[in-house]
């Protein structure tokens, strides 16, 4: 069974008099498997929260269905397999860390008990045991999003829905999450992200979905993120720089990016992998070190050429 | 039932976490001890002549004596301490219940719905596992618990006082716990709708108090026509009066000026059309004071009206929450 189906999808906003329409998604369709870690990129506008929305059952899609672990999404079944946690958390000021676990776990049916026995092991995951019982007013935006994590994860869902889960946190406090994913992941967790930090998705995914005004530009892994029929590839070198550029000169247009002195990176397309033998050994033959080589496109270049230009009149900001 | 029984407690303690809510408690502790040290105790005084003693009335506040001694016939100083007593609690406690009280819990629950239904706040709640419409009515019976909690605290307070301090073990004020929270529960239903669809505190809070005073008004407006204005002849009358002589007939409707006219129209058209469909939470105390069998006197012509048109009210208030919660989009 799928963890998240979602089947020609479409979503249309409509103005209170319904004299303005607006098409935040066109049928969008992607089936992710369980134990993914799958991320939703897209630039602001593109249908992203849109998406997550319906998934939870917040928005109904005006054509199209989604499933949840082959529940319709939105139903109470559905949400009893999700653990969420939304980009601008809220949490009530009279909670503290344990009050608002348990007052979460409660809502998903769990006992006290149970709560209480998986809200130590949360909050040390999460780096808020000492935190327990202090007022959520005192916390900062990163450790409502720890706690958010936390409370997503409380009644060992199949499925987190994670809406930025590292906005607002220090790099320790990223890498923490990453961890916490990562743990998920093996766990047999599906994970799906919704984030604009390219780095870290680039990092953890397994499939990236790309959005663009509501259409769903690409879906797969990053090694499938190839545009056009070249193959893009990176080399970090050492030497003389004249010794390489006249090594590199029978393939067209090189991008350069000195790292320091003698020592560079070098981005050039190639029309297959006889074509890289080849440069290497044109390298090496010039006295060139090769510290480093890397395939593919790095996720934000490939993620420009997908996604167009923002429209000056965007209609419609959502993220 | 688990998850709503943990959101109405969640709502009452976040309405337990205001400061308002604790300057309340304070104002009611110190009006309770304000109001204890009160005595109006019977006395008999010996006169000058010799002559059996007389009885009197003498106010005391904490042991001293107020004044002197009001000399009345025995029969009746016993009919004007149960007047003076009576009179303190339709005034008093009135007032202080049902206005000052209805407005502070009104100001401490204003905000319980738009609060749950804030961007972030929502979101996390309607991905958990429970039903939209229920959330909302566990949240609203989260925030009337809250108030029966306060009122209970002031009108246990008042009972203990009048009891101990006055000898009148009155059920009248406890009575007036479940009159007051539905009376709370009608202001509170508006206040609710108002802030589901806007998710404004303030707002709610002041369409609230806008529709408190339109009932106070058109209640008020109605009683004071109905005394203003002369009443209608009767249908039986008229069509005797018709029978008799049309000309008598003719004398009468000449009788009415235009101005009479115009306000009997506003009566019929306006102010008694509003007065049925409203709610009257004015008149529920006189409807369970009816019921009690201690209001016969107060003419109470329709004592169901009240609470008919006001559950009425709150289901209708209600239904149109749920069917705004479940089909919203968030």
């Amino acid at each position: 069974m799928l963890a998240i189906e979602v089947e020609q999808l479409s979503k249309t906003y409509c103005s209170p008099l319904g004299l303005r329409r607006h098409r935040a998604l066109k049928s969008i369709s992607l089936a992710v498997e369980p134990g993914q870690i799958v991320s939703l990129l897209g630039p602001n506008g593109a249908g992203k929260t849109t998406l997550v929305k319906i998934l939870l059952g917040l928005l109904r899609p005006s054509v199209g269905a989604a499933r949840i672990a082959g529940e319709l999404a939105g139903s109470i079944r559905s949400r009893l397999r999700v653990g969420y946690l939304p980009e601008n958390l809220l949490i009530e000021s009279h909670h503290t860390a344990d009050s608002a676990l348990i007052y979460w776990g409660r809502l998903h049916q769990l006992s006290r008990k149970q709560s209480r026995s998986r809200r130590a092991e949360l909050l040390e995951n999460v780096g808020l045991t000492k935190w327990a019982y202090v007022p959520v007013r005192q916390f900062s935006k990163g450790m409502r999003q720890r706690l958010g994590l936390a409370g997503a994860l409380l009644h060992d869902p199949e499925i987190l829905i994670l809406d930025e889960p590292t906005d607002g946190l220090d790099p320790a406090g990223r890498k923490e999450v990453r961890d916490l994913l990562f743990a998920a992941k093996n766990d047999g967790k599906t994970i799906f992200l919704n984030s604009h930090l390219l780095q870290e998705v680039e990092q953890i995914s397994d499939q990236i979905a790309i959005l663009d005004r509501g259409e769903l530009k690409f879906f797969g892994t990053q090694s499938a993120l190839q545009v056009g029929d070249t193959l893009k590839v990176e080399f970090e070198l050492r030497g003389a720089e004249t010794e390489a550029r006249a090594a590199l000169d029978l393939y067209g247009e090189v991008f350069w990016q000195p790292l320091s002195a003698g020592h560079y990176r070098v981005r050039l397309d190639l029309a297959n992998q006889a074509a890289i033998d080849q440069c290497i050994d044109g390298l090496r033959a010039g006295g060139i070190s090769i510290v480093a080589l890397k395939y593919g496109d790095s996720l934000e270049s490939a993620f420009l050429q997908l996604v167009q230009p923002p429209a000056s009149n965007a209609s419609k900001g959502d993220g | 039932m688990k998850p709503y029984l943990a959101v109405i407690l969640d709502s009452f303690q976040s309405a337990a976490c205001s400061r308002i809510l604790w300057v309340a408690l304070v104002l009611i502790t110190l009006f309770l001890a304000a109001i204890a040290p009160i005595a109006i105790d019977q006395v008999q005084e010996q006169q000058a002549d010799r002559s059996p003693a007389a009885t009197g009335l003498q106010l005391r506040y904490a042991g001293r004596d107020f004044g002197p001694a009001i000399q009345l016939p025995s029969q009746t100083t016993a009919e004007f301490r149960a007047v003076a007593i009576a009179w303190f609690m339709d005034h008093v406690v009135d007032l202080i219940v049902g206005f000052f009280g209805i407005f502070v819990a009104l100001v401490v629950s204003c905000s319980i719905i738009p609060d749950t239904y804030r961007t972030g706040s929502v979101e996390l709640l309607l991905s958990k596992p429970v039903s939209r419409p229920l959330l909302f009515i566990a949240k609203f019976v989260g925030g009337c618990a809250f108030v029966l909690m306060n009122i209970s605290y002031l009108m246990f307070g008042l009972y203990a006082i009048v009891g101990l301090r006055w000898g009148l073990w009155d059920e009248r004020i406890l009575i007036a716990i479940p009159v007051f929270v539905f009376y709370f529960m009608l202001l509170f239903s508006v206040s609710a709708v108002v802030g589901l669809f806007s998710r404004s505190a303030i707002l709610s809070l002041f369409a609230a108090l806008l529709f408190w005073g339109s009932c106070i008004l058109v209640g008020s407006s109605k009683q004071a026509m109905e005394k203003l204005l002369p009443l209608e002849p009767k249908a039986d009358n008229v069509t005797v009066v018709i029978e008799s002589s049309e000309q008598t007939a003719k004398s009468m409707s000449a009788e009415s000026t235009g101005d009479e006219q115009f306000w009997r129209s506003v009566y019929a058209y306006g102010i008694v059309p509003l007065y049925t469909v409203l709610p009257k939470p004015l008149e529920l105390d006189d409807t369970v004071q009816y019921f009690l069998d201690r209001r016969r006197d107060r003419k109470v012509t329709d004592p169901w009206s009240p609470v008919i048109t006001s559950g009425i009210f709150l289901i209708v208030m209600l239904g149109i929450s749920c069917l705004k919660s479940s089909r919203a989009e968030y």
